[in-house]
């Protein structure tokens, strides 16, 4: 049952694990393939999460928010041992999804701009699991580096760390930065 | 507040890169498949765990502790997870007794990697470590010893698979084989997971042996091209190489100059362009 809260009353609405699936898959495979940067192995992740998750989806669906508990859970996921082999296999795997990028069409071919945006895909498959996680969190999912911090179970300066060298690693700021468009600046 | 230039440059990466997603059907029909498996296995557990945890950490597992507040747009994207389940607020674990099992947890010197090693110590899942450190951090008010020494997390890096085991992956995966294959084999061999059987796979096919089940062809094709694209990576070239080529080449795009550039690279042919 998911608790929302409308004024000061309350109203439980029953979400079964079917109607969850149907509405949140495409999300959850979309964050995913963001933090793993490989789209088999974001399928791998979220179908082992989500049958955990029907597993217990009884107490999952108790929560006042259940896809961000399952969210959480692939975030564990990604970031578990078992999953360690994907650092090693970016580099096939990002190049896999900026190629099919590519194809998709001449639009984006000579526009910096995008070309960029695949550099740097590129780049984010070089990251360490928990620099990609950290970067993901903040400027994928938004979230505050304390938020962060608690998700992965660190301090926030080790969040901020994180970061810091995760952008070193992908040269952003100043030397990527340089490169970009005067357009895009402004 | 503007936004910073890297900021932006990280949000369109992933924005440009997210919707190369699997079909969410076929994702939902092999999860209805494994959901047996771990309801299984988690009866297991279940039964495993009275016998060892207190009752604090059986309350803390049934019970989803309210780790965080909740977030205040209303995003449940953004939201951590975790909250109070509204059927069982009366018996959960008291915020403030959590944030002090927490924090005695973390004061200690334990780390994220520690409760992996305890979920693993007291025979629990890993998908949620926050009732792992509650009860860590209970007992450790309580004045007792964990079964794990506190250690600093270890640098992600560190956590790489051995050469062997890359070479193992990219053999599986430059012959063509996928998920879908992966996941027919681990059944087939009786392997515990479609990674496990990507691995056994991979050695296989180094070894010069035919696996029971063949890549599909339009797999194997992809495979010969990101072979050809990861030629060209591999000598220093990039995205923006790969722009002046395919205008230098009249190719519709850097695709197809990747594709040519490596199919030259593996030939021992020079590129008109230094990387």
């Amino acid at each position: 049952m998911g608790l929302h809260k409308l004024g000061l009353e309350c109203v439980l609405v029953v979400v079964t694990f079917e109607q969850f699936a149907m509405a949140r898959l495409p999300s959850l495979l979309r964050y995913a393939v963001v933090l793993t940067g490989d789209r088999e192995l974001a399928q791998d992740i979220v179908q082992e999460v989500l049958a955990r998750a029907q597993a217990k989806w009884r107490r999952i669906s108790e929560a006042e928010v259940p896809e961000a508990y399952v969210r959480r859970m692939v975030l564990n996921e990604y970031l578990s041992w078992r999953r360690s082999w994907a650092v090693r296999h970016v580099h096939s795997v990002g190049e896999r999804l900026v190629e099919l990028d590519d194809s998709r069409g001449g639009v984006r071919d000579h526009a910096d701009g995008i070309v960029m945006a695949d550099v740097l895909w590129r780049r984010l498959a070089t990251l360490g699991r928990k620099q990609r996680a950290v970067l993901v969190l903040r400027y994928y999912e938004q979230l505050e580096d304390e938020q962060i911090a608690d998700l992965l179970g660190c301090a926030p300066a080790t969040v901020r760390s994180h970061a810091s060298r995760a952008l070193k690693t992908l040269r952003l700021s100043p030397e990527l930065t340089e490169r970009i468009p005067a357009e895009e600046k402004s | 507040m503007t936004e910073q230039p890297h900021h932006r440059q990280l949000r369109e990466a992933f924005e440009s890169n997210e919707n190369n997603i699997a079909d969410p059907s076929a994702v939902y029909a092999r999860v209805q498949e494994l959901s047996q498996k771990y309801k299984r296995r988690r009866r297991g557990a279940q039964v495993a765990a009275g016998g060892v945890l207190g009752a604090g950490l059986i309350a803390g597992a049934i019970n989803l502790p309210a780790f965080l507040p909740a977030d205040p747009g209303g995003n449940s994207a953004t939201n951590l997870p975790a909250a109070a389940p509204a059927a069982s607020l009366s018996t959960r674990r008291p915020e403030a007794t959590l944030q002090a099992q927490l924090k005695a947890y973390y004061d200690a010197g334990y780390g994220y990697d520690n409760a992996q090693q305890l979920a693993a110590a007291w025979n629990q899942g890993n998908s949620d470590l926050v009732p792992i450190k509650a009860e860590a951090g209970r007992r450790l008010l309580l004045g007792e010893t964990l079964p794990v020494k506190p250690s600093p997390d270890q640098p992600v890096e560190e956590k790489t698979v051995t050469p062997t085991q890359a070479k193992q992956f990219g053999a599986f995966f430059t012959a063509g084989y996928t998920w879908d294959e992966a996941a027919k084999l681990a059944k087939l061999w009786k392997l515990a997971d479609p990674s496990a059987a990507k691995l056994e796979a991979g050695k296989r096919l180094l070894a010069g042996q035919e696996l029971p089940i063949k890549p599909k062809l339009a797999n194997v094709q992809e495979a010969e091209d990101n072979k050809l694209v990861g030629a060209f990576f591999a000598k220093g070239y990039d995205a923006h190489d790969a722009v002046k080529l395919a205008r230098l080449w009249h190719l519709k795009g850097p695709y197809q100059a990747k594709i040519e550039g490596g199919k030259r690279i593996l030939a021992g042919q020079p590129l008109p362009i230094q990387p």
